[in-house]
């Protein structure tokens, strides 16, 4: 096995855990509780 | 070891030793960085190049023991692929002869030079009754730099064309040049055996660039691994996620939305939350509206608390017809998501207000004089799925694999 498998394999430990971290704790940056109510500009923006 | 004799540089003067006298060809000075034919009883000067650029983890000279044999380590090649470059090192012992060691990022083989000839075809080659695959990885390797004796003419910029055929982690290399084709069985040794057999006290490697036969093997072999490794680790996450997303709740209410005046505190439900922590996933869907758009502010009050999370959310749709002809744009759905929800029972409001588009009128129902109302069907959920996190994590995890592909593919393997 080669050393940057090695790496590969902690990385991806590293990402899942934080993936399954973030649900456990519901936390994502994508979320949309944060933006601010109200600042809608209205209308299309076509041409 | 037996078989040193003492030359001259006939650049600098530097008297020499040359460890495999009678066997050796070229020698680089050690002074002058000079390259010698000691083939002939005169010593020539071949070439002459800086010194300096020899940097080696294994110098000429060194003394170690593998596999139960002493080598002196009597000449480095620095060689490149034009993509990058990988040392090897020409190792001596009067009693057995030569062999090599491959360097490259960390990773050493042992390389013996074969007399009898595996046979085969372009795909894959037999050898004392073991059959070895082509690599993929088939590159010409130039000579960058050299020091210390070598048992062939050796120079700065030869060329040769080089094959790999592998077995597990074994592998036998083809060289060609000048005509000439040398096959070497390469095996892998740990860094901490050339450590201990060399002496060295940290190893070092010069080059941190791929080898030639270990590590386009490796890759070979492990991006399958890392392909496999990514999709079963995005699986386990998938499955481990919408775990911990759950339990489902949902409440469904189907708002008013009138224009020129914002209509408030629009009850949608109750929902509970029943882990520490969870999504709530707010859909709205408008009905057949055209050129129209509707604000809705969400408040997710916590009955316990009186605290509330806050949220927006739009449903738009246009159409029209110009030079190009007819056009759409806008979603009359849209999902909010809201994040960090501790456990708790949570009231959901909505504030709604609708607006037409070119011009902001308020347009009027027929007949009553009332103004237009817009249906907005609000569906709020828990237990949902934070995509993005998922997509971003799959995005995160392929890209290595992703990334080695398309290196392998831009240098052409």
């Amino acid at each position: 096995m080669s050393w940057r498998l090695y790496v590969f394999i902690l990385w991806t430990a590293l990402l899942v855990s934080g993936a399954v971290s973030a649900s456990y704790y519901a936390w994502s940056p994508f979320s949309d509780e944060a933006r601010g109510s109200h600042a809608f500009y209205g209308g299309s923006t076509h041409k | 070891m037996s078989g040193v004799r003492t030359v001259s540089c006939p650049n600098c003067g530097g008297s020499l030793e040359v460890r495999a006298a009678g066997y050796s060809v070229s020698l680089g000075c050690r002074y002058c960085g000079s390259i010698l034919d000691v083939s002939r009883p005169e010593v020539a000067l071949i070439a002459a190049y800086n010194r300096e650029a020899a940097t080696f983890t294994l110098p000429p000279g060194v003394r170690g023991t593998l596999f139960g044999t002493e080598w002196q380590v009597v000449g480095a090649l620095r060689r490149s692929d034009g993509d990058g470059s990988w040392d090897e090192y020409l190792l001596f012992n009067p009693y057995v002869g030569y062999r090599w060691l491959v360097a490259s990022e960390g990773e050493w083989q042992f390389g013996t030079i074969l007399l009898d000839r595996p046979e085969g075809d372009v795909d894959s080659v037999t050898w004392r009754g073991a059959r070895y695959t082509r690599a993929m990885y088939q590159p010409d390797a130039t000579t960058e730099t050299v020091v210390g004796e070598f048992y062939w003419r050796v120079a700065r910029g030869d060329l040769a064309r080089c094959s790999s055929y592998e077995r597990g982690d074994d592998s036998l290399s083809l060289e060609e040049s000048d005509g000439e084709v040398n096959w070497t069985l390469l095996v892998p040794v740990s860094a901490r055996e050339i450590e201990r057999a060399f002496g060295l006290k940290r190893y070092a490697p010069v080059n941190k660039r791929q080898s030639l036969y270990v590590s386009h093997a490796d890759d070979t072999d492990d991006l399958p691994r890392m392909y496999l490794i990514a999709t079963v680790a995005a699986i386990v996450a998938l499955v481990l996620m919408l775990v911990l997303a759950g339990p489902t709740q949902r409440a469904v209410a189907v708002i008013k939305a009138p224009f020129g005046t914002t209509r408030e505190g629009q009850l949608i439900g109750t929902i509970a939350i029943a882990r520490p922590w969870q999504f709530v996933t707010i859909h709205a869907q408008g009905s057949d509206f055209e050129n129209r758009w509707v604000d809705i502010d969400y408040s997710i009050v916590d009955r316990a608390t009186g605290q509330s999370v806050d949220g927006y959310g739009l449903v738009e749709h246009y159409s029209g017809r110009d030079s190009d002809g007819t056009w759409s744009e806008g979603s009359r759905a849209t999902n909010t998501l809201f994040g960090r929800l501790p456990r708790g029972t949570y009231d959901i409001y909505a504030d709604a207000q609708a607006h037409a588009w070119p011009v902001d009128e308020v347009p009027q129902a027929s007949g009553w004089n009332a103004p237009e109302v817009l249906d907005v069907r609000v569906e709020a959920r828990t237990g949902s799925m934070p995509w993005g996190n998922f997509w971003t994590l799959l995005l995160l995890l392929m890209a290595v694999p992703l990334l080695a592909t398309w290196r392998r593919v831009r240098r052409g393997e």
